[in-house]
């Protein structure tokens, strides 16, 4: 079972690493930490190999990946997390935009989701980014559909709101 | 928001996400962490006998202890962990770079690190499984290192390919640790066992898998386990022995050379003519020293021995062998 459990869990690495890794990115903005909670995710799919219960193998990743990060909001940045704001992380290496080119909308973009409420850009990750459907994100947030469908309308034009205040680039 | 608008959004959001990636180097190593975790983690336990009236003094020997130290404790763990993120970092650092160099600087080189394992025999010993895409096949390499006076050496590697026609494809290393290797194909392949030793199988992609075990033992059974629960044993076969008295035999051809002697067995694979090819060392000891002309990169040691390095030797279908530089 172990070793299965294992090889599972390395094809699921090959398949899903990159969606975790920005899912985490979005929600903390820190690269190093966001590979850390990505490896923890892995780690965790393993342990828990034997209590998944089939489905979708992506939206039980994220709802791991979700928990980790939500725990390490809790537990390092309380006043974020009870402000259902989005906590600023920075390590002290190389942080993620100087690691891609970012064009002046696409930072500006970036920034803007760092802004909103931190329930508004889980659900514009995981819908509008990620691409999820709407059942498979109301199963990683524990939410109904109506709650994810009218989340998702706030946060955009919370969203939009945001943008207009940075100038979005035309 | 307007439908235009929202649809630019929409197009940044898909811009975003194919920027944010990560590197293939960091997945790789990302990848390396979690498997290196997870072998840590699979270690066996050794059960012992105890008696349980002595678990209650040593409990609360630990009880003391651990208030003693508490106020230290989180500062060690936290070194500690460092220091081993910190090792394994070195180490995929050093081997990325050997890569590099290998291919000579090549802005994407063709390998992939497939898998890591660190403390293999000892503290300071790592093993590493790559995938190469070189200009012969899809071969895949299992080497071994170590640290030596606080730097990583790269020891030995063995080599193998999903299409050898060879039917026993695998392999050993000749010096400890004894790692035995192979690739397969065969779905109903189970468990391999070197010995007594269970091999790890890895998925390398789709239906190919490779497996390696460490063995004590330097001429050890290798047996694979199939699903309908029927136990091979593999004949034994040794490349490395059967190709020393082909080697002898070519050297004492040439009446210029009065002994020889292989230093170093390194890896082996089949090319694509069915053509086994061998890379090692050797060294000789000419029959004349005054006229004798070194061909090639060997040395002369102080003992009269020159000493060559890194040939390859190609061992043909109608059974002649064939020496060159490169493959």
């Amino acid at each position: 079972l172990d070793n299965a459990a294992r090889q599972l869990v390395n094809e699921w690495y090959r398949d899903y690493s990159n969606d975790i890794y920005q899912y985490v990115l979005f929600m903390i903005g820190d690269h190093e930490r966001a590979k850390d909670f990505m490896q923890e995710t892995f780690l965790l799919a393993y342990e828990k190999y034997s209590s998944f219960q089939g489905g979708s193998v992506k939206g039980w990743l994220f709802r791991i990946a979700r928990n980790t990060t939500i725990d390490f909001i809790r537990k390092e940045k309380p006043i974020a997390y009870f402000f259902d704001q989005i906590p600023n992380v920075r390590s002290d290496t190389t942080s993620t935009e100087s690691l891609v080119t970012l064009n002046e909308r696409e930072e500006e973009l970036y920034h803007a989701l760092r802004n909103i409420k931190r329930s508004y850009c889980d659900v514009i990750i995981l819908r509008k980014i990620k691409g999820l459907s709407i059942e498979e994100t109301t199963k990683i947030l524990g939410w109904n559909e109506s709650k994810v469908k009218n989340t998702l309308l706030r946060g955009l034009k919370d969203l939009k709101k945001q943008l207009e205040k940075e100038g979005f680039a035309q | 928001m307007k439908q235009s608008e929202q649809e630019r959004i929409e197009k940044e959001f898909a811009n975003l996400e194919k920027k944010l990636n990560l590197s293939d180097d960091e997945k790789q190593d990302v990848l390396m962490q979690i498997n290196a975790r997870l072998d840590q983690e699979n270690k066996p336990r050794t059960k012992t006998s105890f008696p349980f009236k002595y678990y209650l003094s040593i409990a609360s020997m630990a009880f003391l202890l651990i208030i003693l130290i508490m106020p230290v404790l989180p500062l060690h763990i936290t070194d500690f962990r460092l220091q081993t993120k910190q090792v394994e970092q070195a180490f995929l650092d050093f081997f990325h770079e050997e890569m590099q160099t290998k291919y000579d600087q090549e802005e994407a080189p063709p390998y992939f690190l497939q898998h890591v394992k660190e403390k293999v025999v000892h503290e300071d010993d790592a093993i590493a499984i790559f995938v190469e895409h070189n200009h012969i096949a899809e071969q895949i390499f299992i080497a071994y290192f170590e640290i030596e006076d606080g730097n990583w050496q790269w020891r030995r590697t063995r080599g193998a390919q999903w299409d050898d026609p060879n039917p026993i494809n695998w392999s050993a290393m000749h010096e400890p640790p004894y790692i035995y290797s192979g690739a397969t194909l065969d779905q109903g392949l189970v468990e391999v066992f070197v010995g007594d030793v269970k091999a790890e199988i890895i998925i390398v992609e789709g239906e190919k898998r490779f497996w390696y075990a460490v063995s004590p033992k330097r001429d050890a059974e290798v047996t694979f386990i199939m699903d309908n629960g029927k136990e091979v044993l593999v004949e034994k076969f040794n490349r490395f022995y059967d190709l020393q008295p082909l080697l002898e035999q070519y050297f004492q051809n040439d009446e210029a050379i009065a002994e020889f002697t292989i230093d170093h067995f390194d890896y082996s694979h089949t090319n694509a003519n069915g053509e086994v090819i061998y890379y090692l060392s050797y060294s000789m000891k000419p029959a004349d020293r005054e006229n004798f002309v070194l061909a090639g990169g060997g040395i002369e040691g102080e003992d009269g021995w020159f000493h060559e390095r890194g040939y390859y030797v190609t061992y043909t279908k109608e059974g002649q062998l064939h020496f060159a530089t490169s493959p």
